[in-house]
């Protein structure tokens, strides 16, 4: 059983590993070219966080959209399948590189970040708060596409758009029914996108344990 | 038979050497309105070689995928050793040796990583056994799967499903596309491992003079139903091929019991036809203007040829 997890970990590891150093590079970079930087103000380092804190939702969304379904675009699906890995073993081992991949790149991004402020600025906490909902929106969305669909294209850009397709229907909410506070916009963004998040996350993981690929 | 291959089949399921390997009973498939596989019925013995033949689109491939357990069965029921096709497929898979029509397996892998693969979730593999195949099928452990060639990653799809000395094999036409060489290789590693193991084949082909190489036993399904099921030996020992020159403008009067298929060509008029007895000339001659008749062998080609296009004829 041990053996088997290994197997499906470093089996999933290698699917993600592409996106998974591209990610890191996306999140590296922005630092980096901050240490070349002659001198850098306040508004390079926030735009380096804003920037590394939304690669790393989008590289989560992508290794989400990728991790299940590009398995069934070149049918190795099958090929495990047929070696009789339970299903719920596949899609926990999928699950644990996601969030081994998601801990490595939030350590990363944190690190790097409190290393080039080094409490010389303040970290836009906006950004972390917009972030947190939306990512698990990405994840969650293109994680259901990734089981149901058998394009890791359409399970992507269909999972990103999901969180700005909430926006433009709370903006259409707001301008039709007057809302003038603000605050109650982001509540109703975040309450939606984590739920839906979750919700899709869930209903990705059933989907995938009740079906078969052939 | 190995302490490890058949725990869970023996305890829960527990089938005897008498019963029955593979067995579908009303065995149904249907996609919307269409039917693809229609009540089909199958008892396959203990170490038997079965053949499934039939034209594309027939439901070959359905048939063993429903028995593997990778599709749902529309209606019916499939056993593998013992084993319910709903419900217990995860264990199906993990005694069965399975070889698809196209290898499905991962192509970033390497050779060695494929056996290191597969041998994780097989309890019986046999290592030396293996190492045996790699060297016959000339396969370098360091080589990738995207730079196989077709005829190489058939014999590797095969070596994953020999190596761990499965009980029963299933084979869904593993030898289409590849060159007469690598086919009569591939045929060849086949029939070691019936001769040095009881292993029980399931054996689907469009290569039909290969499945006359090494079944027992044929079946035939067209349409997605099953229109024959029996032993190569009696179906060609009792099925003939007539050629008969007919009388000036004389035409057929009576066809012979078990005739699968006519021609008539100027004055000949050739029959195939099962159940031959020597009364099916004597019969022939009496009902028939012919003058003279000659009778023939035929080969599993022939036979599924004439039986294809006389069911054909016939709808």
């Amino acid at each position: 059983m041990i053996a088997e997890m290994k197997m499906l970990l470093w089996k999933d590891y290698r699917l993600s590993r592409l996106i998974l150093v591209a990610g890191v590079m996306l999140i590296v970079g922005p630092y980096l070219m901050l240490m070349f930087f002659p001198r850098y103000w306040e508004w390079h380092y926030n735009a380096a966080w804003a920037f590394t804190t939304f690669i790393s939702q989008f590289t989560m969304a992508f290794l989400a959209g990728n991790i299940i379904v590009s398995e069934r675009t070149d049918r190795s699906a099958e090929f495990l399948a047929f070696q009789g890995a339970s299903r719920k073993m596949c899609i926990a081992s999928k699950l644990i590189i996601c969030f081994l991949v998601f801990a490595l790149i939030c350590c990363i991004n944190i690190i790097l970040s409190f290393w080039f402020t080094a409490s010389r600025f303040e970290r836009s906490e906006e950004v972390l708060i917009i972030s947190i909902p939306t990512g698990v929106c990405f994840f969650g969305c293109c994680w259901l596409l990734s089981a149901l669909l058998s394009s890791p294209v359409y399970a992507i850009v269909f999972g990103t758009i999901m969180p700005f397709l909430i926006i433009f229907a709370l903006a259409l909410s707001a301008y039709f029914f007057n809302w003038s506070e603000m605050d109650y916009l982001w509540i109703w963004y975040i309450t939606i996108c984590s739920g839906l998040g979750i919700l899709s996350l869930l209903a990705g993981t059933w989907h995938f344990i009740r079906s078969k690929e052939s | 038979m190995s302490s490890v291959l058949m725990p869970q089949a023996d305890m829960d399921n527990p089938i005897s050497p008498n019963d029955s390997v593979i067995k579908a009973e009303n065995l149904t498939k249907h996609y919307r309105r269409l039917v693809a596989v229609d009540k089909v019925n199958l008892a396959i013995p203990r170490g038997c070689v079965f053949g499934l033949i039939g034209p594309n689109g027939a439901g070959k491939t359905t048939l063993i995928k429903m028995m593997m357990g990778l599709i749902n069965i529309s209606s019916g029921r499939a056993t593998v050793l013992g084993l319910d096709a709903t419900g217990d497929e995860d264990r199906i898979h993990r005694i069965v040796g399975y070889v698809p029509e196209t290898p499905t397996i991962y192509r970033w892998m390497r050779v060695r990583e494929v056996i290191r693969f597969c041998r994780t979730f097989r309890e019986t593999w046999n290592n030396e056994l293996c190492k045996e195949l790699l060297d016959t099928f000339e396969l370098d452990p360091d080589r990738k799967v995207k730079h196989l060639s077709k005829g190489m990653l058939a014999k590797l799809s095969l070596l994953v499903a020999l190596a761990f000395e499965p009980e029963v094999l299933i084979l869904d036409e593993p030898t289409a596309g590849l060159d007469a060489v690598i086919r009569e290789e591939f045929v060849d590693s086949i029939l070691k491992v019936i001769c040095l193991r009881e292993c029980t084949v399931f054996y689907s082909s469009h290569a039909i003079e290969d499945v006359e190489r090494i079944a027992d036993r044929v079946g035939l399904i067209f349409n997605g139903q099953m229109h024959l099921d029996t032993p190569v030996k009696d179906l060609l020992s009792t099925t003939r091929r007539i050629r008969a020159v007919l009388k000036d403008e004389s035409t057929p009067n009576i066809v012979p019991d078990g005739t699968i298929w006519q021609q008539i060509d100027g004055r000949e008029w050739i029959l195939t036809v099962t159940n031959f007895t020597p009364d099916t000339i004597s019969r022939l001659q009496a009902a028939n203007s012919v003058e003279n008749v000659e009778v023939e062998e035929i080969s599993l080609t022939q036979f599924f040829k004439d039986y294809i296009k006389g069911r054909r004829v016939k709808k």
